[in-house]
Protein backbone atom coordinates (compact mmCIF):
# COMPACT_ATOMS: atom_id res chain seq x y z
CA UNK A 1 0.00 0.00 0.00
CA UNK A 2 1.34 3.59 -0.83
CA UNK A 3 1.84 6.03 1.37
CA UNK A 4 -0.55 8.24 -0.51
CA UNK A 5 -3.41 5.52 -0.29
CA UNK A 6 -2.94 4.84 3.21
CA UNK A 7 -3.30 8.49 3.94
CA UNK A 8 -6.73 8.51 1.89
CA UNK A 9 -7.86 5.69 3.89
CA UNK A 10 -6.65 7.06 7.58
CA UNK A 11 -8.64 10.36 6.43
CA UNK A 12 -11.23 8.72 5.17
CA UNK A 13 -12.28 6.58 8.19
CA UNK A 14 -11.67 9.83 10.70
CA UNK A 15 -13.99 12.66 8.79
CA UNK A 16 -16.87 10.05 8.18
CA UNK A 17 -17.30 10.27 11.78
CA UNK A 18 -17.20 14.03 11.79
CA UNK A 19 -20.61 15.78 11.55
CA UNK A 20 -20.97 16.37 7.62
CA UNK A 21 -20.80 20.60 8.31
CA UNK A 22 -16.94 20.13 9.90
CA UNK A 23 -15.71 17.94 7.45
CA UNK A 24 -14.18 20.60 4.81
CA UNK A 25 -12.29 22.35 7.46
CA UNK A 26 -11.12 19.38 9.41
CA UNK A 27 -9.88 18.34 6.21
CA UNK A 28 -7.70 21.35 5.19
CA UNK A 29 -6.58 21.83 8.27
CA UNK A 30 -5.55 18.38 8.57
CA UNK A 31 -4.10 17.62 4.64
CA UNK A 32 -2.13 19.68 3.06
CA UNK A 33 -2.40 17.89 -0.21
CA UNK A 34 -5.29 19.00 -2.71
CA UNK A 35 -5.48 15.62 -4.71
CA UNK A 36 -5.69 14.02 -1.55
CA UNK A 37 -8.70 16.61 -0.30
CA UNK A 38 -10.35 15.63 -3.35
CA UNK A 39 -9.84 12.41 -3.13
CA UNK A 40 -11.19 11.85 0.37
CA UNK A 41 -14.23 14.36 -0.74
CA UNK A 42 -15.11 12.21 -3.46
CA UNK A 43 -15.04 8.65 -1.73
CA UNK A 44 -17.40 10.40 0.97
CA UNK A 45 -19.95 11.02 -1.94
CA UNK A 46 -19.82 7.49 -2.12
CA UNK A 47 -20.27 6.52 1.37
CA UNK A 48 -23.71 5.75 1.46
CA UNK A 49 -25.71 4.44 4.23
CA UNK A 50 -28.27 1.84 1.84
CA UNK A 51 -28.08 -1.78 0.92
CA UNK A 52 -24.84 -1.76 -1.37
CA UNK A 53 -23.46 -4.71 -1.36
CA UNK A 54 -24.93 -5.66 2.16
CA UNK A 55 -26.01 -8.58 1.14
CA UNK A 56 -23.89 -11.58 0.56
CA UNK A 57 -23.69 -12.91 -3.01
CA UNK A 58 -24.64 -16.54 -2.05
CA UNK A 59 -26.09 -16.42 1.42
CA UNK A 60 -28.25 -14.01 2.63
CA UNK A 61 -27.71 -12.49 5.97
CA UNK A 62 -28.80 -13.99 9.32
CA UNK A 63 -30.26 -11.07 10.87
CA UNK A 64 -32.20 -9.83 7.31
CA UNK A 65 -34.01 -13.14 5.88
CA UNK A 66 -37.44 -11.44 5.27
CA UNK A 67 -35.98 -8.87 2.90
CA UNK A 68 -34.89 -10.79 -0.20
CA UNK A 69 -38.93 -11.24 -0.55
CA UNK A 70 -39.72 -7.80 -0.36
CA UNK A 71 -37.66 -6.10 -3.14
CA UNK A 72 -40.55 -7.13 -5.62
CA UNK A 73 -43.07 -8.01 -3.80
CA UNK A 74 -46.15 -6.35 -4.61
CA UNK A 75 -47.17 -3.22 -2.92
CA UNK A 76 -50.03 -2.82 -0.55
CA UNK A 77 -53.13 -1.32 -1.97
CA UNK A 78 -52.04 -3.16 -5.17
CA UNK A 79 -54.37 -5.21 -7.23
CA UNK A 80 -53.35 -8.73 -7.13
CA UNK A 81 -54.42 -11.35 -9.47
CA UNK A 82 -57.61 -9.45 -10.73
CA UNK A 83 -59.37 -9.37 -7.51
CA UNK A 84 -57.17 -9.22 -4.84
CA UNK A 85 -56.56 -5.85 -2.94
CA UNK A 86 -53.53 -5.98 -0.75
CA UNK A 87 -54.53 -3.99 2.64
CA UNK A 88 -51.26 -4.45 4.57
CA UNK A 89 -48.43 -7.35 5.46
CA UNK A 90 -49.18 -9.07 9.11
CA UNK A 91 -46.28 -11.66 8.46
CA UNK A 92 -43.50 -12.37 7.04
CA UNK A 93 -40.41 -15.02 7.49
CA UNK A 94 -38.38 -17.46 5.57
CA UNK A 95 -41.60 -18.68 3.35
CA UNK A 96 -43.06 -15.56 2.26
CA UNK A 97 -45.12 -12.47 2.78
CA UNK A 98 -48.63 -12.51 4.14
CA UNK A 99 -50.90 -9.26 3.40
CA UNK A 100 -54.43 -9.14 4.97
CA UNK A 101 -56.42 -7.89 1.44
CA UNK A 102 -60.00 -7.90 -0.02
CA UNK A 103 -61.23 -10.33 -2.25
CA UNK A 104 -63.75 -7.82 -4.66
CA UNK A 105 -65.32 -10.87 -6.18
CA UNK A 106 -67.29 -12.79 -6.38
CA UNK A 107 -68.01 -11.71 -3.15
CA UNK A 108 -66.50 -9.02 -1.35
CA UNK A 109 -64.30 -10.24 2.38
CA UNK A 110 -61.60 -10.01 4.38
CA UNK A 111 -59.02 -12.88 3.69
CA UNK A 112 -55.31 -13.56 4.33
CA UNK A 113 -53.08 -14.15 1.19
CA UNK A 114 -49.52 -15.84 1.39
CA UNK A 115 -47.82 -15.08 -1.02
CA UNK A 116 -44.32 -16.94 -2.21
CA UNK A 117 -41.86 -16.51 -4.59
CA UNK A 118 -41.99 -18.60 -7.39
CA UNK A 119 -39.13 -18.45 -9.67
CA UNK A 120 -40.05 -20.16 -12.98
CA UNK A 121 -36.05 -20.07 -13.82
CA UNK A 122 -35.75 -23.01 -11.70
CA UNK A 123 -36.41 -26.74 -12.75
CA UNK A 124 -36.61 -27.94 -9.30
CA UNK A 125 -38.86 -24.77 -7.90
CA UNK A 126 -41.45 -25.62 -11.21
CA UNK A 127 -41.60 -28.82 -9.85
CA UNK A 128 -41.68 -28.01 -6.15
CA UNK A 129 -44.90 -25.41 -7.10
CA UNK A 130 -46.25 -28.00 -9.29
CA UNK A 131 -46.77 -30.28 -7.00
CA UNK A 132 -48.09 -28.15 -4.22
CA UNK A 133 -50.84 -26.50 -6.76
CA UNK A 134 -51.29 -30.36 -7.00
CA UNK A 135 -51.88 -31.00 -3.90
CA UNK A 136 -53.84 -27.92 -3.16
CA UNK A 137 -55.96 -28.70 -6.12
CA UNK A 138 -56.57 -32.82 -4.48
CA UNK A 139 -57.75 -31.38 -1.23
CA UNK A 140 -60.12 -29.28 -2.54
CA UNK A 141 -60.20 -27.12 0.63
CA UNK A 142 -63.26 -24.69 0.76
CA UNK A 143 -61.07 -22.04 2.50
CA UNK A 144 -57.62 -22.36 0.79
CA UNK A 145 -57.16 -21.19 -2.72
CA UNK A 146 -53.97 -20.96 -5.15
CA UNK A 147 -53.47 -18.87 -7.43
CA UNK A 148 -50.33 -17.60 -9.56
CA UNK A 149 -49.69 -13.99 -10.62
CA UNK A 150 -46.66 -12.77 -11.96
CA UNK A 151 -44.11 -15.14 -10.76
CA UNK A 152 -45.91 -15.29 -7.67
CA UNK A 153 -47.52 -18.38 -5.69
CA UNK A 154 -50.33 -16.80 -3.89
CA UNK A 155 -52.57 -18.97 -1.74
CA UNK A 156 -55.46 -17.13 -0.80
CA UNK A 157 -57.11 -18.34 3.21
CA UNK A 158 -60.21 -17.15 4.50
CA UNK A 159 -60.71 -15.47 7.54
CA UNK A 160 -63.23 -17.58 9.48
CA UNK A 161 -61.12 -20.81 9.21
CA UNK A 162 -57.88 -19.31 9.95
CA UNK A 163 -56.30 -18.05 13.27
CA UNK A 164 -54.16 -14.96 13.15
CA UNK B 1 -14.77 -24.56 10.06
CA UNK B 2 -16.43 -23.58 13.67
CA UNK B 3 -13.43 -25.01 15.78
CA UNK B 4 -10.22 -22.71 14.37
CA UNK B 5 -7.88 -24.71 16.04
CA UNK B 6 -8.86 -27.76 14.77
CA UNK B 7 -7.89 -26.67 11.30
CA UNK B 8 -4.86 -25.08 12.52
CA UNK B 9 -3.77 -28.40 13.83
CA UNK B 10 -4.53 -30.32 10.94
CA UNK B 11 -2.60 -27.66 8.87
CA UNK B 12 0.22 -28.43 10.90
CA UNK B 13 -0.03 -31.99 10.53
CA UNK B 14 -1.07 -31.94 6.62
CA UNK B 15 2.55 -29.61 5.78
CA UNK B 16 4.04 -32.18 8.12
CA UNK B 17 3.28 -35.09 5.69
CA UNK B 18 0.39 -36.37 7.38
CA UNK B 19 -1.98 -37.71 4.63
CA UNK B 20 -4.44 -38.42 7.16
CA UNK B 21 -4.71 -35.25 8.15
CA UNK B 22 -4.73 -33.74 4.55
CA UNK B 23 -7.69 -35.18 3.95
CA UNK B 24 -9.82 -34.20 7.00
CA UNK B 25 -8.39 -30.83 5.93
CA UNK B 26 -10.09 -31.36 2.20
CA UNK B 27 -13.49 -32.41 4.58
CA UNK B 28 -13.10 -29.41 6.13
CA UNK B 29 -12.88 -27.41 3.08
CA UNK B 30 -15.86 -28.74 1.50
CA UNK B 31 -17.70 -28.15 4.96
CA UNK B 32 -17.03 -24.40 4.64
CA UNK B 33 -18.29 -24.46 1.14
CA UNK B 34 -20.80 -26.25 1.74
CA UNK B 35 -21.55 -24.11 5.22
CA UNK B 36 -21.94 -21.20 2.76
CA UNK B 37 -24.33 -23.01 0.10
CA UNK B 38 -26.56 -24.39 2.79
CA UNK B 39 -27.32 -21.08 4.20
CA UNK B 40 -28.80 -20.01 1.44
CA UNK B 41 -30.94 -23.03 0.85
CA UNK B 42 -32.10 -22.80 4.54
CA UNK B 43 -33.64 -19.42 3.23
CA UNK B 44 -35.42 -21.13 1.23
CA UNK B 45 -34.29 -19.03 -2.11
CA UNK B 46 -36.35 -20.52 -4.95
CA UNK B 47 -33.86 -20.49 -7.56
CA UNK B 48 -30.70 -18.75 -5.85
CA UNK B 49 -30.78 -21.47 -3.37
CA UNK B 50 -30.49 -24.23 -6.81
CA UNK B 51 -27.28 -22.06 -8.03
CA UNK B 52 -25.71 -21.57 -4.95
CA UNK B 53 -25.65 -25.32 -4.17
CA UNK B 54 -24.34 -25.90 -7.52
CA UNK B 55 -21.97 -23.02 -7.20
CA UNK B 56 -20.73 -24.67 -4.02
CA UNK B 57 -20.41 -27.91 -5.90
CA UNK B 58 -18.65 -26.30 -8.87
CA UNK B 59 -16.09 -24.74 -6.60
CA UNK B 60 -14.94 -27.89 -4.32
CA UNK B 61 -14.32 -29.85 -7.73
CA UNK B 62 -12.17 -26.45 -8.63
CA UNK B 63 -10.69 -26.73 -5.32
CA UNK B 64 -9.82 -30.18 -5.23
CA UNK B 65 -8.52 -30.08 -8.85
CA UNK B 66 -6.02 -28.09 -8.06
CA UNK B 67 -2.77 -29.59 -7.13
CA UNK B 68 -0.71 -26.91 -6.55
CA UNK B 69 -3.28 -25.73 -3.75
CA UNK B 70 -1.69 -25.19 -0.29
CA UNK B 71 -2.91 -23.40 2.69
CA UNK B 72 -0.59 -21.60 4.88
CA UNK B 73 -3.00 -20.95 8.09
CA UNK B 74 -6.65 -21.09 8.25
CA UNK B 75 -7.60 -17.89 7.53
CA UNK B 76 -5.61 -18.47 4.24
CA UNK B 77 -8.17 -21.55 3.57
CA UNK B 78 -11.01 -19.42 3.91
CA UNK B 79 -9.56 -16.56 1.41
CA UNK B 80 -9.25 -19.09 -1.05
CA UNK B 81 -12.45 -20.33 -0.37
CA UNK B 82 -13.72 -17.22 -0.95
CA UNK B 83 -11.48 -15.92 -3.88
CA UNK B 84 -12.75 -19.30 -5.65
CA UNK B 85 -16.15 -18.25 -5.54
CA UNK B 86 -15.58 -15.39 -7.23
CA UNK B 87 -13.25 -16.95 -10.06
CA UNK B 88 -16.21 -18.97 -10.79
CA UNK B 89 -19.04 -16.26 -10.67
CA UNK B 90 -16.67 -14.12 -12.78
CA UNK B 91 -16.38 -17.21 -15.12
CA UNK B 92 -20.14 -17.91 -15.74
CA UNK B 93 -20.37 -14.52 -16.36
CA UNK B 94 -17.85 -14.38 -18.91
CA UNK B 95 -19.55 -17.49 -20.36
CA UNK B 96 -22.80 -15.52 -20.57
CA UNK B 97 -21.52 -12.71 -21.79
CA UNK B 98 -19.65 -14.44 -24.67
CA UNK B 99 -23.10 -16.63 -25.44
CA UNK B 100 -24.50 -13.25 -26.23
CA UNK B 101 -22.07 -11.24 -28.37
CA UNK B 102 -24.44 -11.12 -31.18
CA UNK B 103 -27.45 -10.36 -29.47
CA UNK B 104 -28.04 -6.86 -27.71
CA UNK B 105 -26.10 -5.56 -25.38
CA UNK B 106 -26.54 -6.22 -22.03
CA UNK B 107 -26.90 -3.42 -19.75
CA UNK B 108 -24.66 -3.44 -16.25
CA UNK B 109 -26.87 -2.29 -13.59
CA UNK B 110 -25.16 -1.29 -10.30
CA UNK B 111 -28.79 -1.58 -8.35
CA UNK B 112 -28.27 -5.73 -9.05
CA UNK B 113 -26.09 -5.12 -6.03
CA UNK B 114 -28.42 -3.72 -3.92
CA UNK B 115 -30.67 -6.34 -2.63
CA UNK B 116 -30.80 -9.69 -3.85
CA UNK B 117 -27.53 -9.75 -5.85
CA UNK B 118 -27.91 -11.85 -8.34
CA UNK B 119 -25.24 -14.78 -8.93
CA UNK B 120 -25.50 -14.12 -13.28
CA UNK B 121 -25.57 -10.67 -12.81
CA UNK B 122 -23.01 -9.19 -15.69
CA UNK B 123 -21.72 -6.73 -12.99
CA UNK B 124 -19.62 -9.39 -11.62
CA UNK B 125 -17.44 -9.04 -13.82
CA UNK B 126 -17.37 -4.79 -13.31
CA UNK B 127 -16.83 -6.01 -9.89
CA UNK B 128 -14.04 -8.34 -10.11
CA UNK B 129 -12.30 -5.69 -12.30
CA UNK B 130 -12.67 -3.17 -9.32
CA UNK B 131 -11.62 -5.23 -6.75
CA UNK B 132 -8.21 -6.70 -8.33
CA UNK B 133 -7.80 -2.49 -8.74
CA UNK B 134 -8.67 -2.30 -4.88
CA UNK B 135 -6.28 -4.94 -3.81
CA UNK B 136 -3.58 -2.96 -5.48
CA UNK B 137 -4.53 0.13 -3.24
CA UNK B 138 -5.51 -2.10 -0.13
CA UNK B 139 -5.04 -5.23 0.18
CA UNK B 140 -7.16 -5.99 3.67
CA UNK B 141 -9.62 -4.34 2.31
CA UNK B 142 -9.62 -6.92 -0.94
CA UNK B 143 -9.84 -9.46 1.19
CA UNK B 144 -12.28 -8.14 3.41
CA UNK B 145 -14.27 -7.79 0.72
CA UNK B 146 -14.01 -11.33 -0.56
CA UNK B 147 -15.09 -12.76 2.74
CA UNK B 148 -17.82 -10.96 3.04
CA UNK B 149 -19.22 -10.10 -0.16
CA UNK B 150 -18.60 -14.18 -1.59
CA UNK B 151 -18.22 -16.28 1.71
CA UNK B 152 -21.48 -14.71 3.14
CA UNK B 153 -19.31 -14.38 6.47
CA UNK B 154 -20.51 -11.47 9.26
CA UNK B 155 -17.85 -8.74 9.80
CA UNK B 156 -17.16 -10.41 13.60
CA UNK B 157 -16.16 -13.38 11.47
CA UNK B 158 -14.06 -11.33 8.74
CA UNK B 159 -12.26 -9.83 11.60
CA UNK B 160 -11.76 -13.09 13.99
CA UNK B 161 -10.51 -14.85 10.32
CA UNK B 162 -7.98 -11.71 9.48
CA UNK B 163 -7.10 -11.75 13.45
CA UNK B 164 -8.43 -7.94 13.20
CA UNK B 165 -10.17 -5.67 15.25
CA UNK B 166 -13.45 -5.65 14.61
CA UNK B 167 -13.36 -1.68 14.40
CA UNK B 168 -10.45 -2.24 11.77
CA UNK B 169 -12.73 -4.52 9.61
CA UNK B 170 -15.68 -2.26 9.81
CA UNK B 171 -13.66 0.77 8.37
CA UNK B 172 -11.95 -2.02 5.54
CA UNK B 173 -15.63 -2.54 4.52
CA UNK B 174 -16.54 1.19 4.60
CA UNK B 175 -13.47 2.10 2.57
CA UNK B 176 -14.41 -0.65 0.10
CA UNK B 177 -17.78 0.00 -0.19
CA UNK B 178 -17.20 3.78 -0.87
CA UNK B 179 -14.39 2.73 -3.29
CA UNK B 180 -15.51 0.15 -5.20
CA UNK B 181 -19.01 1.86 -5.62
CA UNK B 182 -17.00 4.77 -6.90
CA UNK B 183 -14.97 2.82 -9.49
CA UNK B 184 -18.11 1.07 -10.65
CA UNK B 185 -19.74 4.01 -11.40
CA UNK B 186 -17.19 5.79 -13.19
CA UNK B 187 -16.27 3.23 -15.46
CA UNK B 188 -20.10 3.43 -16.07
CA UNK B 189 -20.30 6.90 -17.52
Amino acid sequence: MSEINNLVYDLFLKIRELPSHERVAWLEANCSDPKVQQDVLELLQYDIDDRFMEKPVLAPQDHDETYSYRPNAPKPSSIFAGRYKLLQVIGEGGFGIVYMAEQMEPVRRRVAIKLLKANMDSKSAVVRFESERQALAMMDHPNIASVFDGGWQMTVHRFSSWSL
Amino acid sequence: MNDPSSITQLLELSQRGDRDAAQKLWAEVYDEVRRIAQKAVDREFGANSVQATEIAHEVFLRLTGDDTLSFESRAHLLATVARAIRRLLVDRARARKAQKRNGPREIVDLNDLLDSPDVDSPIMLDLDIALNELESVNERCAKVVDLRFFSGMTLEQVAGTLQISLRSAAGDWAFARAWLRRRMEQSQS
